[in-house]
């Protein structure tokens, strides 16, 4: 079956982020470490997560797969603080959710851009001071320089989606939240934003958590991925593929079958290129 | 001129139309006497009457009145209502506290309130104030209330996650979330600022354009009777293309106002 050790990254160490514009009183400096002992979370009589313990290293990229309703949102929601839990501790760079919140940010389903700011106004959004260079640089990033004064009412779903991942980005967090962003896109845009994100976590080595429920995805982009399974994390399998990882690689196709096999309780349907 | 200057002159035009017709028409009729000129002075004779009124200063002092007291009393009513619009958006705890007495007295119509207004405070400014004030804050009160409450939570949630709080979350988030909201609030309330006075001026005053169309009824002035009507058509007309200015300047970001 899958390998469940931890595999060994073989990205390049963080680079030197541009611009080099440090936020005052912001540590930069690659990914926060994530520490989550015995979680658990109920929406009324609905136990959402039921004891989760889970570590992340600094700059890993995790993924977490499951099925509707299986409590990964809620996982996230409560790393980003959004959720208080009912018990257990999360520490984000060795402290709590709320201290954490400035070195967290969460990329939402939706983009969520506000309307009536134009497109460098939302990047912007939250930052003091002389904010529009460093905006204007987190939007050369995601290549959409040139629609810096747009509504966001004229972008494309996946545009916006750009928008907010520059947003997210240009506080230069240590742990970037991914709640399903790019569920929505069509397959093409999708394809070109899995892309983009790897390639700005590559340069900026966060840690990023992403929830999804396409495991073709999760494998593309995670050295790890994560399945939840009534409120349980059920498997933590390693992907130990070079990247950029090909969809048509023996060993992508691999692993996404015994995920998929798994989360649909089947066993695997072929075994072969398994260890 | 090219066909698509014409076009836009035409489309400009178009509004008009009727208005203009309808004048010709009325000119018409009373020129050929088919009018009494006591029961519905010509067109020529309105002007005339304009004119004259302006002439002698009195249109401008009943105009700059009437002014000045919609304005004071649209602040002071739309002051009231938008306060207090935010604060029982905003919080459940004022909501509970305020709205079941709001609503109560919204049932009221306002202008039942004039022989009570009369006895509180004679035919004085504070009469027109309070009667303007009452009914403006009402649209204004309901339209903030509901722009408030019915702002996309997603995007309040966003906005705390990144930060924003207090003052600079209401300044980003909920105030241009709830505007569009608002400003038809201000359109209704313009709407009924303007009714509330003439009712107000025509009852009881001894100044203003209402004052000044009754006291032309006294003796049979019915061309400056006339003239009040279409001042007040005039006003009201303008105060709706203010704000729809403001609705242009301030919704630039709204896909209807692209």
């Amino acid at each position: 079956m899958v390998a469940l050790t931890e595999g060994v990254s073989e990205r390049p160490a963080p680079l030197a982020r541009a611009p080099a514009v440090a936020l005052p009183g912001e540590q930069t400096g690659g990914g926060a470490p994530v520490a989550i002992r015995g979680l658990r979370k109920a929406f009324g009589a609905l136990d959402v997560l039921r004891g989760v313990t889970l570590d992340f290293r600094p700059g890993d990229f995790i993924a977490v797969v499951g099925r509707s309703g299986c409590g990964k949102s809620t996982l996230l929601r409560l790393l980003a603080g959004l959720e208080r839990p009912d018990d257990g501790e999360i520490a984000i760079n060795g402290r709590s959710v709320t201290a954490g919140k400035g070195i967290t940010r969460l990329m939402f389903q939706d983009a969520r851009l506000l309307p009536w700011q134009r497109v460098l106004g939302n990047v912007g959004l939250g930052l003091t001071g002389d904010w529009r260079p460093i905006a204007r640089a987190a939007l050369r990033e995601v290549g959409l320089e040139g629609r810096a004064d747009d509504w966001p009412a004229v972008l494309s779903g996946g545009q916006r989606q750009r928008v907010a991942l520059a947003r997210a980005l240009v506080t230069r967090p240590r742990l970037l939240l991914l709640d399903e962003p790019l569920g929505a896109l069509d397959a093409l845009t999708r394809i070109e934003m899995q892309e983009l994100v790897e390639t700005v976590w590559r340069h900026a080595g966060f840690t990023a958590v992403l929830v999804t429920h396409d495991v073709a995805e999760a494998v593309q982009l995670a050295d790890r991925v994560l399945m939840i399974d009534h409120g349980r994390v059920v498997a933590d399998v390693a992907v130990d593929l070079p990247r950029p990882r090909e969809r048509g690689h023996p060993g992508f196709a691999a692993l996404e079958g015994g995920i998929l096999a798994r989360l649909l309780g089947r066993p695997a349907a072929n075994d072969q290129g398994e260890k | 001129m090219s066909a698509a200057v014409r076009q836009r002159a035409a489309a400009a035009a178009l509004p008009w139309l009727l208005p203009v017709t309808a004048l010709v028409v009325w000119q018409g009729l009373a020129s050929a006497g088919l009018i009494s000129s006591r029961l519905m002075p010509a067109p020529v004779d309105v002007v005339l009457a304009a004119y004259s009124l302006i002439l002698s200063g009195e249109l401008v002092h009943h105009l700059g009145i009437s002014l000045a007291r919609a304005a004071a009393g649209f602040v002071v009513g739309g002051a009231i209502g938008f306060l207090l619009g935010l604060v029982n958006g905003i919080s459940p705890l004022a909501d509970r506290l305020f709205d079941t007495s709001v609503q109560m007295i919204r049932n009221i119509p306002h202008l039942a309130m004039i022989p009570l207004v009369i006895l509180w405070f004679g035919i004085g400014e504070e009469a027109k104030l309070f009667l303007v004030a009452l009914g403006v804050m009402f649209p204004i009160y309901l339209n903030t209330y509901h722009g408030i409450r019915s702002i996309d939570r997603g995007l309040i949630e966003m906005a705390e996650s990144y930060g924003l709080s207090g003052w600079r979350l209401f300044v980003q988030v909920i105030l241009p979330g709830a505007l569009p909201s608002i400003l038809v609030g201000v359109r209704f309330a313009l709407g009924i600022m303007w009714l509330t006075l003439i009712v107000a001026e025509t009852i009881s005053s001894s100044s203003g354009i209402g004052y000044m169309a009754m006291n032309a009824r006294e003796f049979l002035q019915t061309d400056v009777v006339v003239v009040a009507i279409l001042l007040y058509a005039l006003l009201g007309k303008i105060a709706d293309s203010v704000a729809r200015l403001f609705e242009r300047g301030f919704l630039r970001w709204h896909p209807s106002y692209q």
